[in-house]
């Protein structure tokens, strides 16, 4: 009784060690496909997206993290920058071999320098990706 | 006789084989590129009802970290395929 008290134990603590860290990660990544449509609504040519999209994935990012720069780079858009610049400054910060948030960093302070984008402070996590911000059509 | 069946059998084996490997063809890439937004929208829709349990949901629907990563660079990266997944995790 006692082994199947241990064993009914151990199946039920199961699912808690499958809650990784990359959790946060995944959620992230789900809203690349969400992001990307936002930055061709907001009139970001095809061109700039895809050429943005293959450099982050040539450089081996994973989702995650090129959500976090497309959302960088969308709220930007939103916030008046100029869409033919769409990623220019992020290729030259993986060249520079920044990553992550460092580099999501590095693009919000480029932004910020050029009085552009969210105020100092805001994270991008807290965006709603299920629905699109920004203009609409 | 013999010789015309072989010559018929041959033509027919050559074209069968010139219609199963032609590249890119509309129907087999559509078919895939629906997929591809189905298996995303639907491990979307699994890993948004319980977050707590993304590994155990990417590895039922068959994916791995990597592919999981591949797939949402995939719909990403074709408008058509992006505002179908957009649209469908709303």
């Amino acid at each position: 009784m006692q082994r199947f008290l241990a064993l009914a134990a151990l199946f039920a603590a199961a699912p808690l060690a499958q809650v990784g860290d990359s959790s946060p990660a995944i959620l992230r990544a789900l809203r690349l496909p969400a992001l990307v449509t936002e930055a061709r609504r907001a009139g970001v040519p095809e061109a700039a997206v895809r050429e943005v999209l293959d450099g982050l994935r040539r450089r081996g990012l994973p989702a995650d993290e090129a959500a976090l720069v497309v959302g960088e780079e969308v709220d930007a858009v939103n916030a008046g920058a100029p869409k033919d610049n769409f990623g220019e400054f992020v290729h030259r910060q993986l060249d520079a071999g920044l990553r992550g948030q460092a580099l999501a960093e590095a693009i919000r302070a480029e932004h910020r320098a050029q009085g552009i984008g969210r105020p100092e402070g805001r994270q991008p996590q807290g965006r709603d990706t299920a629905r699109p911000r920004g203009r609409r059509p | 006789m013999n010789a015309r069946i072989r010559w018929l059998a041959f033509g027919t084996a050559l074209i069968l084989a010139a219609a199963c490997s032609r590249p890119g063809g509309e129907a087999a890439g559509g078919a895939s590129a629906m997929t591809a937004v189905d298996h995303a929208v639907a491990a979307a829709h699994a890993i948004q009802a319980n977050p707590a349990a993304t590994d155990s949901i990417l590895a039922a629907h068959g994916l791995t970290r990597a592919r999981f990563d591949s797939l949402m660079y995939e719909v990403a990266a074709d408008s058509a395929l992006a505002r179908a997944y957009t649209e469908a995790i709303k």
